[in-house]
């Protein structure tokens, strides 16, 4: 498994943030999400900051990984700090002047502070994925599911889905580069044209692949009836994931922490 | 025993019967073999076995439960596993051990049992040590002895494979058949449905389906015996076998079932 | 006029930490008009071969070409023809016409119907009969014809095909045998397998691969002369050929290795009638 993964993809490495129960890290990032929206002034960003900081170094998880989503994010930054720091026609003392529009000190700090709001936000909430498998996701996914059940939400069924939709990504993936190449052989071009034309060149490959989605779905709904699946009721698990005493300490404290900095701060 | 008698059925808009009149048995511990080219009704009559499809003329008993009864079907498919073609669509779970306790967590087993029916199918099928491999690493020879470890663990008390190595290279098919032998000690009732006569050479008894009908139902011995026969059913001969019934012909004395070098040569220089 | 192979080498993942190598040193000649057998289980370099023959691949060492230049190149273009495993996979037209016509029409070819049509009557299909079917509704040797007449149809010189009979029941497999066959008049054929048993009778050439170095290359007639060290490549012979060899080894006089078990039963029992005398 590579370590450099797309934004938000699980980090292989261990950790103590990794051992961590999904659940708890569930609800920390609840927690930790409502806490830095009730922050109001930079004290408190900051040590939201210094406390988002420990936690990446816990995870052990590469910084340059950890800090990717930001990239992604600038021209919202931007956005965020200009239409906070942009005045019209400032009456206070401004460091920079374009006709009527002028950038004073504290319009720019307004604005690097809800631009890193987000940033912090976004840090902060990605080292759930950065650190869960997806597997261990669902599960989680699953238990929070649960009470809608008695609303008739198929919580077990849902949690199955997403299982066999992740079960099922290499196994597509591998089948889609295989279909491309054999296309290509037959003298497809992906990479000529307009992006009509270009679109138009996937229709051979994306038709056998749907083709085979569907078969597959017959063969695997075969199978797990063979196998007496009959729903999410009444299934038993080889694998429970059991919130430990640490995971407790965890979400509480690192719950409280956030919500009190939020509100002191 | 799985009791399959005088089962008719037709698929909807089908021209003629997929099944026709069909009876077989399968006692317990026995391997019955069940040959016939594409068409003659073989995969039906898998589906039948485990109440996938139920007849419309005739029934189909399960240690004597009958398919076409609602509360007995997750019974019925907990005593017969079934195996498809195509390892990798019938793999569900996202790591091996998962896979495997499927079966037998639909059924409710109790998490400790759990482990040990997995790490018992795991080692039956010989992938014991992979408990944490994700499917899509396995070769196709270990994902379809996976698929036979995931109907193991319901602890049935037969299996039915519906071409099991059709899909498989040389390596592949060799393990499973290894897989298969080894079974019959245990005692589970195996109905193999292929086209391969030599994966089924040592069946104790031999199916023949021809265009929905059973057309032969013997020992694996009388059927070689007659390969002319075999050939019009469609079977797949293999050229030892046919060599042998040249062989018998010219007034050599060979077993019918021979498919070694060193029998006939054997048999040639007495 | 030749699809030729030198010293031909090929490492995954050269400049990372997980570089395997996968071909070495492989010299092959194909001609058209020749079918040629590369032999070897999974894992030793086959379906690599293939890729680079085809220019999917860059050699990593020594050269592929085609008539003279790198099958990649464009001058190249429509000279090798490749069928992967299982191409029924690929289907995507509405007719079997349609996509046996993809690649002739990909290839700017005049009449792209008129070549689908020629291809399937080579495959032993009937256009008339095939040509306006769903390639989803067809057999499964059916549509492995119908995916090597997607092939067929490009005209190419030289036809590569990795383990066409797979997964085929013995119909099927017998079919696809006789359109390749057919098909060697025109073309130089390679065709990759892991079980060599149905191409032996009409291949001129053997090439058995292990772990990417050939460990067996010869004439078809030179597999029963060497026939240890054909086995000792991990290649199974057909029991009827090791049947004759044990029958040689033993006495009886066996002039040409018959692949037909009746023609072996009868060389067979005179042979052994002469020893016993």
């Amino acid at each position: 498994m590579r370590l450099t993964g797309g934004f938000g993809q699980y980090v292989p490495v261990s950790s103590p943030v990794h051992l961590m129960d999904a659940r708890a890290k569930m609800g920390l990032v609840a927690l930790f999400t409502a806490g830095i929206f009730l922050v109001d002034d930079h004290v408190g960003l900051v040590v939201m900051a210094l406390a988002v900081g420990v936690a990446v170094q816990v995870s052990r998880v590469p910084w340059r990984i950890a800090l990717r989503g930001i990239k992604a994010l600038t021209i919202i930054l931007a956005f965020t700090l200009l239409a906070h720091a942009l005045r019209w026609n400032p009456a206070t003392v401004t460091l920079v002047r374009i006709g009527p529009l002028g950038v004073d000190g504290p319009g720019l700090l307004e604005g690097i502070f809800f631009a890193t709001r987000i940033m912090l936000l976004v840090v902060g909430t990605s080292l759930l994925t950065l650190t869960t498998t997806p597997v261990q996701l669902t599960d989680g996914l699953e238990y929070v599911m649960r009470p809608l059940r008695v609303v008739r939400f198929p919580a077990g069924e849902v949690a199955m889905m997403l299982t066999i939709a992740l079960r099922f990504i290499p196994t597509t993936a591998q089948e889609a580069e295989k279909i491309m190449t054999a296309q290509a052989a037959r003298g497809a071009r992906f990479d000529e044209g307009g992006p009509l034309r270009r679109a138009k060149a996937f229709v051979p490959v994306l038709v056998p692949l749907f083709v085979n989605l569907f078969r597959r779905a017959e063969e695997l709904a075969v199978a797990m009836e063979s196998r007496c699946y009959r729903g999410g009721e009444g299934r038993t698990r080889l694998n429970v994931a059991v919130m430990r005493p640490s995971d407790w300490a965890a979400l509480v404290l690192g719950g409280a922490l956030v919500i009190v900095i939020g509100i002191v701060l | 025993m799985i009791e399959i008698g005088q089962v008719t059925f037709v698929y909807p808009g089908a021209e003629r019967p997929a099944l026709d009149g069909v009876s077989i048995t399968v006692a317990p511990g026995e391997c019955v073999a069940l040959l016939g080219s594409n068409g003659s009704g073989k995969s039906t009559l898998a589906r039948m076995c485990n109440a996938l499809l139920v007849p419309e003329i005739g029934t189909v008993m399960v240690d004597g439960m009958d398919t076409r009864d609602h509360d007995a079907i997750w019974r019925i498919r907990s005593r017969v596993g079934f195996v498809q073609q195509n390892p990798e669509n019938q793999i569900v779970g996202t790591v091996v051990e998962e896979d495997v306790a499927f079966g037998p967590e639909n059924l409710g087993v109790a998490r400790e049992e759990l482990r040990t029916r997995v790490d018992a199918a795991l080692a039956a099928v010989g992938l014991d040590g992979l408990q944490r491999r994700e499917p899509h690493l396995l070769s196709e020879g270990q994902k379809q002895r996976l698929a036979i470890a995931g109907a193991l663990a319901l602890e049935p008390a037969y299996l039915v494979l519906d071409e099991p190595t059709a899909m498989l290279d040389g390596i592949g098919r060799a393990e499973v058949l290894a897989v298969l032998r080894g079974l019959r000690a245990t005692g589970v009732g195996v109905l193999h449905i292929t086209h391969r006569l030599e994966d089924v050479s040592d069946a104790d008894r031999m199916v023949v389906l021809d265009r929905g009908r059973v057309a032969f139902d013997g020992t694996p011995d009388e059927l070689l015996a007659a390969p002319r026969h075999a050939a019009v059913l469609g079977l797949d001969l293999p050229p030892m076998t046919v060599l042998v019934a040249a062989l018998r012909d010219a007034g050599i004395d060979i077993p019918p079932g021979a498919l070694d070098a060193e029998t006939v040569v054997d048999a040639l220089w007495r | 006029m030749a699809l030729i192979a030198h010293r031909l080498g090929y490492t995954y993942g050269r400049n990372t930490g997980f570089a395997v190598e996968a071909v070495r040193d492989i010299d092959l000649e194909v001609a058209p008009g020749m079918l040629v057998l590369v032999a070897g289980t999974t894992g030793s370099g086959k379906s690599t071969l293939l890729r680079l023959l085809a220019g999917l691949l860059e050699p990593g060492a020594g050269s592929v070409s085609v008539d003279g230049v790198a099958p990649s190149a464009r001058e190249a273009r429509g000279a090798v023809s490749i069928v992967f495993q299982n191409p029924e996979s690929q289907f995507f037209a509405e007719t079997v016409l349609a996509d046996v016509a993809f690649g002739p029409r990909n290839l700017g070819a005049g009449d792209p119907d008129s070549e689908a049509a020629q291809a399937l009557a080579a495959v032993g299909l009937d256009p008339q009969a095939f040509g306006d079917r769903s390639p989803f509704t067809l057999s499964g040797g059916e549509a492995r014809r119908v995916a090597i007449a997607g092939a067929l149809a490009m005209r190419a010189p030289y036809l590569l095909l990795d383990e066409p009979t797979a997964g085929l029941d013995a119909a099927g497999r017998r079919d696809v045998v006789a359109a390749i066959v057919r098909e060697r008049e025109q073309a130089g054929c390679v065709v990759v397998t892991h079980d060599p048993e149905e191409f032996l009778a009409h291949a001129d050439y053997v090439l058995v691969l292990a772990g990417g170095t050939s460990v067996f290359a010869g004439p078809v007639a030179s597999v029963y002369e060497r026939a240890n060290e054909y086995l000792a490549a991990g290649v199974r012979l057909p029991e009827l050929v090791r049947t004759q060899l044990l029958a040689r080894a033993r006495g009886a006089d066996l002039p040409r290795m018959e692949l037909d078990p009746t023609a072996a039963a009868g060389a067979l029992v005179r042979s052994a009638r002469e020893v016993s005398r």
